[in-house]
Formats: structure tokens, sequence, C-alpha cells
């Protein structure tokens, strides 16, 4: 390596590193560095710092030369990211593009991605509902995939440690399967909603439409303030960035938090190559990095290491970290790297009319929707197919214009709307199965600009995944007609996965070293100060949007790292 | 770098209004298309006659005072499908051959009210030449954008809200001019 003298290893040497920057990577960093660990945060991406660094977050629609869309040459030249919803012209420069970063799809498989500091939690959907008893149970009662190592009430505690910090809206709804948090004021539900809540609830038994719990301040409480970030003003530009740290984020809250301590430092343009394993010492003692600009290589040390480099990416760099003890990854000595790798499916969207409650309409506007948690094989197993589906509902009644004149009649008609009538549309979020099959591997011949071996992904959809697709029209196609919504349309898609942005897996948390690659506190088995809190880490996937799970273990899992090292167990 | 390149380089310089300018054109200079098509200063000034039909100017200015025909080939040359450009181009060559045949003479000899009356016909005529029904299609939706995502209608007419008021679900309709009155 470039250089090893004494007082340049001492310089490269922290008691912790953190691998990524985005909503994990951050949490990592703030609990450490609030511990008083000297704490190196690398993240392969330009730093993106908050508000200045939203160069559109305050444009006036005008201002963008295609209001919004994206050219044919942007879009013909990424097919992969021209399928994600969030990729306009304001947001274009949070998203990695298809030739930067190339990777093997053995089957189809829309990998989104965000390398700059704070990674994807400047573009997340926001959306932070807690997972339950019934969650952690599923691998065990339905017998797929392995049992979880944690329950619930071991993540409940985190689970508010980073509800009070991140500012989570909602509601308490006192439902089993989807536990209450330390909640900030609920979005309000308009009228439909609130219609079909109460039709749910007369007509349904266990399904509930509730105020979905959102990442977005309805209210800045002191928590906030301190952190520099205030009420949500409901501009929904999240995705450009929001200069008021409306939104969660690593770089409004958990980055700036770190910072503040003192004790943190952030390497950019650091794409980490692999964890560096001592034989001797049998343990980890640091990361090799290659300067996205120079391309050198260069060593950083640490007693533990984080990694938060996004569910796939943990997964290459720890294929990639061999070693003579480690031949095919590190902590990989059951061979089970980089497989169970799991999603959520999105196939199914269902839209409808409603000419109930004509006297409202809605006004204004709310940074979110309403939520049916999983309802389908919750308590016991109904159904031919495993696990089940949450369900995003919203209603809306605007001001819109008649476009069928030519001329004085169509101008008229522009700059006058008129109100139309109820449009209610609902999505489903799947629950998919991890299967051994569903793989990540490296493609040993291809590398990237940086030496890199590319990623090969090889994962599909299943029968399970249609058996609910179908299921999901079903009964929300039964649920609206109970309802009364009429002019009933279902779309069934055929997208590839990822395109959730929800992949998970590939470095399983689990019981026995047999057949998980981490402990129940996040620890690889085998190199117990490399710890897996992102993505990468999930057992089973559920139907809740994953990210404050994410956090909730990162936050678990730094404090429980702290303790060892002030043990000497690690 | 080329014409279109160097001309929204201007506009960028000139202040981030990214409309191209027509006073660039010369007499006889034609925009740069992405396809292999005829566009001069006779196919410009019949788009911008069209875009003056669809929305004319009144007390206030319409389609062509805010150069919305600007726009319309903008999103037309930058984030359409060669299907949709080839049909656009094509089918506004063939407006005057359908405005001579139903009202007897080219559609920059026809007046307002017939100019009306001949892009409102063409969807309604079976023999209309598909690729114009197309170019009508495209430009009155391209031309709608474009007038509502104007900088002056915006902060003008219908002035947009950077910070939106806050949410009411049960706004009464009434107050909106609901036809339900509840």
């Amino acid at each position: 390596m470039a250089n090893t003298n004494l007082g340049s290893v001492n310089q490269r040497s922290y008691d912790a590193i953190v691998i990524g920057s985005g909503i994990s990577g951050g949490w990592a960093a703030k609990e450490l560095t609030e511990k008083g660990l000297k704490t190196l945060v690398l993240e392969r991406g330009r730093d993106v710092k908050h508000i200045v660094d939203y160069p559109t977050a305050n444009k006036m629609p005008y201002e963008f030369e295609h209001r919004g869309d994206m050219s044919n040459a942007a879009r013909e030249a990424n097919p992969i990211l021209s399928r994600a919803n969030a990729w306009q012209e304001d947001s274009d420069h949070f998203f990695v593009k298809d030739n930067e970063h190339p990777y093997v799809q053995k089957k189809p498989f829309d990998w989104i991605r965000g390398y700059q500091v704070g990674g994807r939690s400047l573009l997340w959907a926001r959306q932070t509902q807690r997972w339950s008893q019934y969650d952690f149970d599923g691998p065990a009662r339905d017998g797929f995939a392995i049992d979880w190592p944690i329950r619930y009430k071991d993540i409940a505690p985190w689970y508010s440690h980073v509800e009070k910090f991140a500012g989570i809206s909602g509601n308490r709804d006192g439902l089993e399967e989807l536990p209450d948090g330390e909640f900030l004021p609920p979005n309000p539900l308009n009228a439909v909603e609130d219609h079909f809540r109460k039709s749910l609830q007369e007509k349904f038994e266990g399904r509930h439409l509730i105020a979905s719990r959102f990442a977005n301040l309805t209210k800045s409480t002191p928590t906030q303030l301190a952190q520099g970030r205030s009420q949500c003003l409901s501009r929904k530009l999240c995705r450009r960035g929001c200069p008021f740290g409306g939104y969660f984020s690593s770089n409004s809250s958990t980055l700036p938090w770190a910072e503040k301590t003192g004790n943190l430092t952030l390497r950019p343009h650091s794409v980490v190559h692999s964890v560096i394993y001592d034989e001797e010492k049998g343990r980890a003692t640091g990361v090799r990095v290659i300067d996205s600009q120079s391309k050198e290589a260069i060593e950083y040390y640490a007693k533990i290491i984080f990694v938060n480099a996004s569910a796939l990416n943990t997964n290459l760099i720890l294929m990639n970290s061999v070693s003579k003890r480690f031949p095919i990854g590190l902590g990989n000595d059951n061979g089970l790297l980089g497989k169970f790798v799991a999603f959520h499916n999105y196939n199914t969207t269902i839209r409808a009319e409603f000419d109930g409650l004509p006297e409202f309409a809605t006004f204004g506007s709310r940074p979110g929707s309403t939520y049916i948690p999983r309802f389908r094989n919750m308590f016991r197993q109904e159904t031919d197919f495993l696990r089940g589906y949450a369900t995003g509902f919203s209603a809306r009644r605007n001001l819109s214009s008649n476009r069928s004149g030519i001329g004085v009649d169509l101008k008229e008609s522009l700059l006058n709307p008129k109100l139309g009538g109820w449009h209610v549309g609902a999505h489903m979020m799947g629950e998919t199965i991890p299967k051994e099959s569903n793989t990540v591997s490296l493609e040993a011949n291809k590398t990237d600009s940086w030496g890199m071996p590319l990623l090969n992904i090889d994962i599909e959809y299943d029968d399970n995944d249609l058996k609910m697709e179908i299921d999901s029209l079903e009964q929300l196609s039964e649920m609206f007609t109970a309802a009364g919504f009429t002019n009933i349309k279902t779309t069934h898609k055929h997208q590839a996965p990822g395109i959730d942005i929800h992949e998970m897996g590939g470095v399983r948390m689990g019981k026995d070293p047999k057949t998980s690659l981490l402990n129940k506190w996040n620890q690889l088995h085998a190199c117990k100060n490399v710890f897996v809190t992102d993505g990468a880490c999930m057992t089973s996937t559920s139907t809740q949007n994953p990210s404050l799970t994410y956090m909730a273990l990162t936050a678990r899992a730094a404090n429980h790292a702290v303790e060892e090292m002030r043990k000497g167990n690690v | 770098m080329n014409r279109r390149e160097a001309i929204k380089k201007t506009a960028l310089l000139s202040g981030g209004m990214i409309l191209l300018n027509h006073s660039l054109f010369g007499q006889n200079s034609s925009l740069s298309t992405p396809i292999n098509v005829t566009f001069g200063p006779k196919q410009e000034r019949l788009l911008q006659m069209v875009v003056d039909t669809l929305i004319p100017k009144t007390d206030t200015p319409g389609a062509k005072e805010l150069k919305v025909d600007h726009f319309v080939l903008l999103m037309v040359n930058d984030c359409h499908s060669e299907k949709d450009q080839t049909a656009f181009y094509s089918g506004l060559h063939n407006l005057d051959v359908f405005t001579e045949k139903y009202f007897g003479q080219s559609f920059a000899l026809c007046d307002t009210d017939t100019r009306v009356e001949a892009l409102n016909s063409v969807n309604k005529k079976s023999d209309a030449n598909p690729e114009l029904q197309a170019f009508i299609k495209i430009t009155k939706s391209r031309t709608i954008q474009g007038y509502l995502e104007s900088n002056y209608v915006m902060t003008e007419l219908l002035p947009h809200k950077m910070i939106p008021d806050p949410y009411d679900g049960y706004y009464p309709a009434r107050k909106l001019g609901g036809k339900f009155d509840g």
C-alpha cells in the first residue's frame, strides 16, 4: 500500500469505520460518535451537504427545461434508471446512471442506486411502519428461510430511539400487527379515506386503514429543532433534498449530528475494495479503499467496522474480502453469503371513482397517505400462498380542467379549473420469500473503472408471488366494491424485481452459524468486530418499508458494539 | 457544438428560461431536428399559427405571445419517441393539404373561426391523415402544458405556490364551486 510508516498508519486509524453514509450508515455514525468513538465514514460517491448541495430545491416548475421530464436521449442511455419514478429532471443528480456503474443481470433486475453522501436517504419514500412480533415470528411459523434471532421486544426500544430522533408522524392505532411508536401528529385522512376505513371496519374482519407513518415532521419538536430541522411544509419535493429538513435523511439529520460531536471524519470518493482480515489476530483490522478520483489504494484501520454499503453492495464488499481464513468471502464459512436475497412485490395497482360524499373535496397538500397493514395469513395460515401484502391507499378530489375545446373556450377552461369527482387508488406491497436460488455473486472476469468485480444478480419472482398478486387484486376489488367505489380498474404489472428499491438479504441474521452469517447483534458469526446492519442483514422481508427497521437494528448494534468494546470483547 | 446546443447554451446564459429564441434563426435557417425532415421558416410560422389558434391572445397573452411553439418543438425533439417525431413533422406538412381539401385554402389564409373549426374537425374526418391527427394531439397537449407551466401563467394568472396550503380532507366542495352542494 501507498504508505505504511507508523505515523501515517496512526493518521489512518480510527476507533470505528462505517462503510456507507445512507440511511443505516448515518445512524451508525451518529451512535458511534455520540459514544465517543473516533469514526471514519466512507462514502463511494461525492459529498452532498445539507441545503447547499440541493441545487434544484427551490426552483419553480418552469425553470426546468423539460418541465420535469427526462429527455429521450437520457432515457435511452438509462433503460434501468428510467423505470424509477423518482428519476426526474429535478432529482437527476442524485441517481446513478446505468453506464457509470454496470452490473450483470443473469435475470432482469432493476438496481436503482444513489452514490453520494446520504445515499438513497435523500430519495426514499419515507414510510416508516414498525415490524410486529408476527413479522419476526414469520419464518419459524411458516417454515421458510430461517428463524430470526431476535423478536419484537428486542427491537422495540430501538424503534422508539430512532423514531424520537428522526421524527415520525403517525396515529396510535393500537394494532397488534403494526405496533404504535413514538409519534408526531398523524397525517390527516380525507373524507373518502375515512369512509373506506369505516367500510373496512364494518364489512371485513381484521382489515384496518390507518394514516401511514411517515418520516416527515408534522411538527418540529425540540429534538428536531436541535438538528436544525423544521416542520414539513408539504411541498412534496423531497427528492430534491429539503432545505427545511422537513423529512429525515442522513444529510439533514444523523451526519451533521455526528459531525457536531467532533468525532466524525467523512471521506467521500472512497470506493471500499474489501475489509482487511488479520490472520494472526483473527479479526478485521481495517478497510481497503480505492480513491474514486485518483484511483489510489489506501488502507484505513479501526477496532470495529460497520458495513452499511446498501444491501447488494455490502454483499459485494464481503465477497471481495478474501483471505486465507476466508477464501470465499469474509465470514462466509457456510457458503451462504449472497444467497437468500429477497425484495418487495409492488406488481399490482387498482384505481376507481366514487360518487359519494359530494359535499367534500380535498384542498392543500400533505406529505403522507394511508396504509392497510397486512391482513392475509396474519394470525394463522389462511391461503394457498405464504405471507401477504400491505396496501397503500389514497383518495383525492381536486380541481381540473376540461381540455376538449380549442381556442378561447380552451383558454377559459384552463384558467378556470372545476371540481371533478373523487378518485381513489391503491397498490400492494408484498412480502417475498427468501430463496437460496435468489443470489448475487461476483463476476470475476468483469471489473468496473475502479477494478472492482461486477455484481452478478440472479433474482426472480416465484409462484408464491404470482398467487399473492392475483389475491391482492381480488381482495382490493372486493374491498373497493363494498365501499361503493365504481369504475374499478386493475393493473397487473410484470416488472422486474429491484424497482421496489427494497433489496434485502444475502448476509442474513440467524441463531446458527451453519445457516446464517450474522448473530442477533448483527455481528459476523466468524468475525465479531464486523457488523452488517443495512438491508443485507434481513432474514425475511415482511411487508413494511424497511428503512425504519434498518435504523433501529443499526442503533441497537452500534450500542452493543460500544459496550463490547468497553468490555474488551471485540 | 451543433446549432441546437449553441442555442440552448445561449438560452442558459441569458437567464435560465430555456426556450428557443426565435430571433436566433436567420431567414433561411432551419431548426436541427432529430429526424430527417424539412423544418424551415414556413413550418415555424405554421406551428406558431396552430398554437395561437389553440390558445389565443385575449385580454391576456396567448400561446404565441408566450413562445409556447418553441416549447412544443423542444419537447417533441427531446422527449418524444421517433414515431411521435415522424408523425409530428409530417402531420404538420399535412395541415395545409387538409384545410385546402375541406376549407378551400391554406391554414394561413383561413380566418380565426375557420382555423378553430379546422383543428376541431381533424379528429372527426375519417379520411384525415393519421399523422395529422397525431400532430394535433401532440401539439395540443404540449401547448397546454407549455402554457400552464409558463412563467407568466404560473406567476400572473394561476400563481404556483411553492409552499402549498395546509391540507384539508373535508374541504367544503361548494367553496371550490362543486356542483354537488351537500
